[in-house]
């Protein structure tokens, strides 16, 4: 079956160091906490989670804002909840940008309800006390916050025969698209900009999510992308994306400074021409025949 | 000297807060007492430090303090220099009580000697900043060498940054009618108070990064002002606690 998914989440607890693996999408990622969070053995604020199967490749990478209440909860139900906003039929099925920007935007605001009530109820250890109890209660007041890019790339197949690329921002999270070596982020609409976020309070701030629809080889050529969060922002000034050895030296030497902070990085690359499953193909057909022929039966089954 | 060095557990920065508490400290600022409004704003910008460096529900002290009061002695409140994790943990801020006399001077002796034993084991660390508050003009030796002697010390950051808050209802020709929109005091600003006069030559240019943070709390200061605020309101007193603690932080 296409549709189902193998997922992977990042342990929040631990690093992960730069691991490259490779089915019909090929993918890099690495996971490190700021210095200061790792000596004291706490989980991360960023998070990051993706889902693929031999079609679509799904991911959301997002980065808990450490100035708002436990930044981490607010990336964790986010990155959680944008992946299965990414599998959805909706994601899945539409492709016009403004129609999915909308859905989006929706699905965003409706996550405010439950996310709130798990701040609400999320505990306070009972060792902090004065001054600093006030100052988290009054954090927790004003919500949970996290930036975010996620992203679904969807190889050629009937359905989408140039295959097709969605991707979603809020914030100051990196997003790079390439054509093999040639960075062609120009194409992505909006900003990326700090003070946009995701609230468990207000959900999207400063504005709608910016979200680009294109294909994979039309009008611009696609066969990349990586998402980083601004722990790793010497990675900007490379042109070039790194070897595996590089990267997890830049990641060593950001986590080395004294204002490291936490670090996820995903990679993910593809061949826009060379992948027509035609049993895949075959696969889609005969379940959207089974469908039809299943509703058929139904319909007699209810006459007779 | 850029003074865009993060504040970090690290490399925390320091500030050390110069309070006048002479009798005058007593007179009414709106409904309350000019030190009760003091002691709220400076708890203000305490609690302000402690947002800025929790992650979680983990302290990580990116911010050092002292707090000295005086009026013809100097009182050191917190005994020393103190993380802000250590301030949290107290709980409640101490008391001040006003006295007499306002010897400046020896507030900013003490501030001296307090710098000259911590900038040698700073030189990561952003530019400290000490920001005096006061109401009225100070008695004794005159404060200004001593303060021009402090701003001449520095760390690669920068140079010591120095702030003064003036309660004075007399230092601008004009009152400030709405603290978001006003541009702040320049060099070359005219001032009608002595003191007021005597303060603006004691008072350090804004560096650029705090104007920037006090951009995002829609304060529309002009390039260029200085650290010095005419305290003539109960907001107008926060707003110059909240650019002390306007050190660059992630």
């Amino acid at each position: 079956m296409t549709k189902t998914y193998t997922y992977m989440k990042v342990d929040q607890l631990k690093e992960m160091p730069v691991t490259s693996e490779n089915e019909q999408f090929a993918w890099r990622y690495a996971y490190s906490r700021a210095q200061e969070t790792r000596k004291m053995r706490e989980k991360g604020q960023d998070y990051l989670t993706f889902a693929r199967n031999q079609r679509s490749f799904l991911f959301s990478l997002c980065d808990g804002v450490s100035l708002s209440y436990y930044g981490d909860i607010a990336a964790r139900i986010l990155g959680d909840a944008l992946l299965d906003w990414l599998s959805s039929e909706i994601a899945e099925l539409e492709d016009d940008s403004l129609r999915l920007q909308k859905h989006l935007d929706h699905h965003l605001r409706d996550l405010t309800k439950p996310a709130s009530q798990l701040v609400a109820k999320h505990p306070i250890p009972t060792n902090v006390t004065g001054m600093l109890r006030d100052v988290l209660e009054a954090k927790r007041q004003r919500g949970s916050e996290t930036t975010f890019v996620c992203g679904r790339i969807d190889l050629p197949s009937t359905r989408y025969p140039s295959g097709r690329i969605i991707v979603a921002w809020q914030g100051d999270s990196r997003l790079r698209l390439f054509d093999a070596g040639q960075e062609v982020s120009s194409c992505l609409p909006g900003v990326f900009h700090t003070s946009e976020r995701w609230s468990t309070l207000h959900g999207p701030v400063g504005g709608e999510p910016h979200l680009f629809v294109g294909t994979l080889r039309d009008n611009q050529r696609i066969t990349r992308l990586i998402a980083y969060t601004d722990g790793l922002a010497e990675l900007d000034e490379w042109g070039r994306l790194p070897s595996d050895g590089q990267l997890q030296s830049l990641i060593n030497q950001a986590g080395e400074k004294p204002a490291s902070d936490d670090i996820a990085l995903l990679e993910v690359s593809w061949n826009p021409e060379g992948f027509v499953n035609r049993a895949l193909d075959r696969e889609e057909r005969l379940q959207a025949q089974s469908g039809i022929r299943g509703k058929i039966n139904s319909i007699v089954r209810r006459l007779v | 000297m850029s003074y865009e060095l993060q504040a970090t557990q690290r490399t925390p920065a320091l500030i050390i807060y110069v309070i006048d508490v002479s009798g005058s400290m007593c007179l009414p600022m709106g409904e309350k007492r000019r030190i009760d409004v003091v002691m709220e704003s400076l708890s203000t910008a305490i609690r302000q430090m402690i947002f800025r460096s929790t992650k979680g529900s983990r302290m990580s002290p990116r911010y050092r303090v002292a707090i000295l009061a005086y009026s013809d002695e100097v009182y050191d409140l917190l005994d020393g220099i103190r993380g802000i994790d250590e301030v949290a943990r107290l709980g409640v801020l101490p008391e001040l009580s006003p006295r007499r006399l306002t010897d400046t001077a020896k507030a900013f002796l003490q501030v001296e000697k307090l710098l000259q034993a911590e900038l040698p084991f700073m030189q990561d660390c952003p530019a400290p900043l000490i920001c005096h508050m006061t109401d009225g003009a100070a008695t004794g030796e005159d404060p200004e060498p001593i303060v021009k002697r402090i701003m001449q010390l520095s760390v690669p950051d920068g140079n010591v940054l120095v702030e003064n808050i003036f309660i004075s209802d007399e230092m601008l020709r004009e009152p400030i009618a709405d603290p978001k929109r006003w541009g702040g005091i320049m060099p070359d600003s005219v001032l009608v108070d002595e003191h007021a006069i005597k303060l603006q030559s004691m008072s350090s240019v804004l560096p650029e990064s705090y104007r920037e943070m006090m951009g995002e709390s829609n304060y529309q200061l002009n390039k260029g002002a200085l650290l010095m605020l005419p305290a003539t309101s109960p907001e107008l007193v926060s707003l110059g606690f909240q650019m002390s603690a306007a050190t660059p932080v992630r």
